[in-house]
């Protein structure tokens, strides 16, 4: 007796049947046979006959007949036979298996793949063991076999040999043909494609387009899976009117760094006759090794184009968020304990443009700072007190600046800011008083800053910031919520310094909103500290649903009181001599999961008009169903309205689609999708992405217009069609992302799913 | 009128395991302010039998362009932070359905202030993920094991 | 084993009663009967034996108990059982055919290998060969009326059997993969 058996086996619940038995344990698992008559020898070949069926732990077999020898493994069925091997199944006249080997050959067979739902027909097919079978002269695709009819797929792919590797889950075409409602549109002589989600892998998502500029245009993307951390996505793309463009993604991934190199180049672009390229590089690596803690940490994110017409021309290639600044900075960041210091170069490519020029951002070549903060300290015996000592050393440049007379040019600046702060609080209450010194030397490389090219400033800045929050029991419409009621004081006081003869590189007023409203400088950056002594009063009210504990409402007002007038002002501004700013009112509503509005109003109540406001409305009734609209008013600046939608419509004629599990609301459906950014001054969309997707349970098609302003006159119009076959190309294409990013609750048709286990195909 | 200051939040769990993104800002300022009201909080899982479990399953924020101008001239940029969280029992019955936090902020832009706009969306992210924080405390507080 | 053909049969049971007219021996309450290392069990039992030396068994089992047989292989330390509402045994061809309910099992030493069943079972000692044949009679321990067969494959000579190693520690895990910022 083992000591294994003494001790009673302990059972522990398992969550889930078992996919794969141990390699050892495999080796001893029983064979089951069934059958009309079972002729056997011992130890020899059985042979079943009538309805025949062979179990073993990973295969199932049946047939009219079948000889199994049980010490080779040889198994041979002829008539009506089927293979159930780890939920995929081949079905065809005859098969010759070994079930130790996993090694065979099955005469015609069709055959229905587990993970991708894909399915197909072959003149023979051969199993190579550990996974991996060759399908030759045969067809593949993901599209549904209607029972009895013959199968006619909307899509598939016919080769002379396809790989299937089970392992990788990857499948290879040789001279495979594409053919979308039977006319072949691509052929190539060696494809790739995923078998399941996991694997990004091949032919991606082509997608054709028509527009203004370029004409007839086809992308055709191939993404080739280096290596499990490597990837490179190819999109080469096809213009009528302008030419090739090649665009390449490359990717990378090491346990200490990362980054992606994105670029793309067009030979004489005959748009403007001459070569057109662009780049983009980030990359992100923790360089621990070198100083022993993994604290040294660098990052660079390059983002350069050939000419300043580039954004225009090539609308949405980039994937920088400001389409005519873009940011080339290289950072290197190094934490030790409570310091922090960071050394970087940042720079931009501002694109020029003659009817709206860009004044571009000082270059930092270098900005380098040094943070220590401490927690928790104690001072005059008090502890609960932190500190945080910020120095920075930057020196502004201009890019190609020439010295003229009223242009700030380029200089240094020095600062140091000590700030203390501790936090009394209590869960209905706190106060936080907060002393900083901002202290700040420059020195200008020409122009005389008043009597020398140098000048300093230091100012002391002390706030205190107090809140409250009472609660009670409401009911209103019926429904009993927990409202808060939080009052909160914020006081700051900033003494006065004439600043106006300092030079400004980076400061500039801040957007009107809460977080705002109680801090202690009026204007964002560290040029400019506002004389601001004022007192904050703020009080907002929150519904809470006391079952779930989530906001349902909360209200919010705010206003702000100058004791004296603010006279620091920035280049060419004036001083604030209002004594009561506008008021902040803030709203913000989910009354119940389908419905959320949202809402900030900047309001002048002795001119009674309001010079910033925004209201967004979002109604998601249901997956796949999102309507949302904005509309963001800065006066005398920009009114700007913003709707997004993504809509099923076969509901509005036929009868609503049920979600379907990775398959959105199932096949056969329409949705309109789409976003518009209207601007109301220039009373004309400046950016339109709309379109409809058709989800044919194993395509979905996708046509989409774009149209983008790129200047007061014209705007490039853009119809996109985009074709992606279920499980076989994975998504890509860039019309994708901006539904993506400016419908909030916008859903891909096809959300990544559970791997599939194999008891759902089973026999 | 009813108001009373506010008590402190009763949380009907002494030991819970935080569990996926341990260490975003959020997570860390959740488990700080957990740990200030008496509970004991295990990052990844740990020794102590806890009552409830925590799955943080996405923290991240957006930027995303709502406002521009003809020439490409970016005016309003709306900054987002998307919260998604999960509480179940030890033994994976759910406490609270896995649901997504999502707050949004609209912040002028130009170009011309692109290094001041960088300082304050990082004042904004903190204001949001403050506000994030709190809400979250508050849900956690309304489980019951 | 190929010896059993010529070895005594010899019978023990509560009663016989000897027919001369069909030559027929007929033994009745716990019938048991064995030759070489053949051992047959059964309520009661008929056995003829022809003119050149043949014999031939008849075994039928009780009202709630099977007729059992059991036999030695050639040569290798392994068993071959049998159940069956009747049994025949015939010492010529060395055959048994089990009907009924009939249920096969090989033994190597005290480990179960192989198993049939199905409603008629026959088997031969001298080439082993064994046939299972179904019935259109769907009983209730099998209801498809299908014969069924387990077979577990031949272990290899030299593997000792695997040491009964910890199944792999599985934690149960909620979390999802790290979401990438």
């Amino acid at each position: 007796q083992t000591a294994a058996e003494e001790s009673p086996l302990p059972l522990r619940v398992g969550t889930s049947l078992l996919e794969q038995l141990p390699q050892d344990v495999r080796k001893q698992t029983p064979t089951f046979v069934f059958g009309e008559q079972i002729e056997g020898k011992t130890d020899g070949v059985t042979v079943i006959e009538g309805e025949a069926e062979l179990r073993r732990h990973d295969a199932v077999i049946r047939g009219d007949r079948i000889e199994y020898d049980n010490a080779s493994g040889e198994t041979k069925a002829q008539g009506r036979v089927l293979v159930n091997k780890q939920g995929d199944r081949f079905q065809g006249p005859e098969l010759q298996y070994n079930t130790n080997t996993e090694k065979g050959h099955f005469q015609e067979p069709t055959y229905e793949l587990l993970r991708n739902d894909a399915r197909g027909d072959a003149s023979r097919v051969e199993f190579l063991g550990d996974g991996k079978a060759e399908v030759y002269n045969g067809r593949y695709s993901t599209c549904p076999r209607p029972p009895g009819a013959t199968w006619n797929p909307d899509w598939l792919l016919r080769a002379e040999r396809i790989e299937l590797d089970n392992v990788e889950e990857v499948g290879a075409a040789h001279s495979g043909v594409l053919e979308f409602k039977g006319v072949p549109f691509l052929a190539m002589p060696y494809l790739t494609f995923p078998l399941s989600d996991k694997r990004k892998s091949g032919v991606l998502p082509p997608s054709v387009s028509v527009d203004s500029v370029s004409g007839f245009s086809v992308t055709a993307p191939y993404y080739l899976n280096l290596a499990p951390n490597y990837d490179l996505t190819l999109e080469p793309t096809y213009m009528a009117k302008r030419g090739v463009d090649l665009t390449g993604e490359f990717r990378y991934l090491q346990p200490n760094y990362l980054g992606q190199v994105r670029a793309s180049y067009m030979p004489s672009d005959s748009l403007r006759d001459m070569d057109r390229w662009a780049y983009s590089w980030q990359h992100s690596q923790n360089v621990g090794q070198i100083t022993g803690s993994d604290s040294l940490r660098v990052g660079v994110n390059l983002n350069r184009v050939g000419d300043d017409n580039y954004w225009s021309d090539f609308p949405r290639a980039l994937r920088s968020l400001t389409s005519r600044l873009l940011r080339n900075d290289a950072v290197a960041v190094w934490r030790q304990g409570p310091w922090v210091a960071n050394v970087g170069a940042y720079t931009y490519q501002t694109l020029q443009l003659d009817d709206s020029p860009i004044t571009p951002p000082y270059d930092q070549l270098p900005s380098t700072t040094l943070t220590y903060s401490q927690q928790d300290r104690s001072l005059l015996g008090m502890p609960g007190w932190d500190f945080t000592v910020q120095t920075n050393v930057t020196r502004f440049r201009r890019a190609n600046f020439v010295p003229t007379e009223g242009i700030q040019g380029n200089g240094e600046r020095a600062f140091v800011m000590a700030e203390a702060t501790r936090r009394w609080e209590a869960p209905g209450w706190y106060v936080q008083p907060k002393l900083r010194v901002h202290s700040a030397q420059y020195r200008m490389d020409d122009v005389l800053l008043g009597s020398s090219r140098s000048a300093s400033r230091t100012l002391p800045t002390l706030s205190v910031d107090s809140g409250m929050v009472f609660e009670r029991q409401a009911a209103y419409f019926g429904r009993n919520y927990l409202q808060t009621l939080e009052p909160r004081l914020f006081a700051t006081w900033t003494p006065y310094r004439d600043q106006s003869y300092l030079p400004n590189f980076d400061s500039a007023s801040r957007s009107f909103n809460w977080a705002a409203m109680f801090t202690e400088n009026a204007f964002g950056g560290n040029d400019r500290i506002s004389d601001t002594r004022a007192l904050t009063l703020g009080l907002s009210s929150r519904l809470i649903d006391p079952e779930s504990g989530a906001e349902i409402v909360r209200l919010g007002w705010a206003q702000r009181a100058l004791l004296k007038d603010q006279l620091v002002t920035l280049p060419g501004g004036s001083a604030v001599t209002e004594r009561l700013s506008d008021m902040l009112l803030t709203a913000r509503v989910q009354w119940d999961p389908l419905w959320a509005l949202d809402s900030t109003v900047q309001y002048n109540p002795k001119s009674r008009e309001s010079a910033r406001s925004t209201i967004g409305v979002r109604y998601t009734p249901g997956p796949y169903k999102v309507f949302s609209a904005a509309y963001r008013v800065q006066r005398e600046r920009s009114k700007q309205l913003d709707i997004g939608w993504q809509w099923p419509l076969s509901e509005l004629w036929g009868e609503a689609g049920k979600p379907v599990p990775n398959g959105a609301l199932g096949p056969g459906q329409w949705y309109a999708v789409g976003r518009l950014n209207y601007s109301v001054m220039e009373r004309k969309p400046v950016d339109v992405v709309a379109g409809f997707e058709y989800d044919a349970g194993c395509w979905v098609g996708r046509v989409v217009l774009e149209r983008l302003q790129l200047n007061t006159t014209s705007a490039n119009q853009r119809v996109l069609f985009q074709l992606e076959f279920s499980g076989f190309s994975r998504l890509g294409g860039s019309s994708l992302e901006a539904l993506k990013s400016h419908i909030p609750k916008y859903q891909y048709l096809r959300q990544e799913t559970l791997p599939a286990s194999r008891f759902e195909q089973y026999d | 009128c009813g108001f009373a200051l506010r008590q402190a939040p009763k949380f009907s769990f002494s030991a819970i395991n935080i569990m996926g993104l341990t260490n975003t800002n959020i997570s860390r300022a959740i488990q700080r302010n957990l740990n200030a009201a008496g509970v004991q909080v295990q990052r990844g899982g740990g020794p102590l039998p806890v009552q409830a479990v925590m799955t943080i399953e996405a923290d991240y924020r957006e930027r995303v362009v709502t406002g521009q101008s003809s020439g490409g001239l970016v005016t309003e940029l709306q900054l987002r932070t998307r919260f998604r969280y999960n509480i179940t029992a030890p033994n994976g019955r759910i406490l609270q359905e896995s649901s997504e936090l999502l707050i949004e902020r609209d912040i002028t832009f130009s170009e011309t202030a692109a290094i001041a706009k960088a300082a304050e969306e990082q004042m904004l992210f903190q204001d949001m993920e403050s506000d994030i924080t709190q809400q979250v405390l508050r849900r956690l507080a309304a489980v019951h094991i | 084993e190929l010896a059993d053909k010529d070895k005594p049969l010899n019978i023990e049971a509560d009663s016989l009663r000897y027919e001369d007219a069909k030559q027929l021996s007929v033994f009745t309450g716990k019938v048991v009967a064995t030759k070489g290392t053949i051992i047959m069990r059964g309520a009661r039992m008929e056995v003829r034996q022809d003119p050149q030396g043949n014999q031939f068994g008849l075994l039928v089992g009780g009202p709630n108990a099977l007729a059992f047989f059991r036999q030695k292989r050639e040569g290798v330390d392994e068993w071959i059982e049998g159940e069956g509402e009747r049994i025949e045994y015939e010492s010529a061809s060395e055959t048994v055919v089990f009907t009924g309910k009939a249920v096969m099992r090989r033994y190597r030493g005290t480990q179960l290998n192989d198993e049939s069943s199905g409603t008629q079972i026959t088997y031969s000692s001298a080439t082993e060969v064994y046939t299972v044949k179904g019935g259109a009679a769907a009983t209730a321990s099998n209801p498809s009326g299908r014969v069924r067969a387990m077979l577990t494959p031949i272990p290899d000579e030299q593997a000792k059997p695997a040491p009964a190693t910890a199944p792999a520690q599985l934690r149960s895990t909620n979390t999802l993969p790290e979401q990438k910022q």
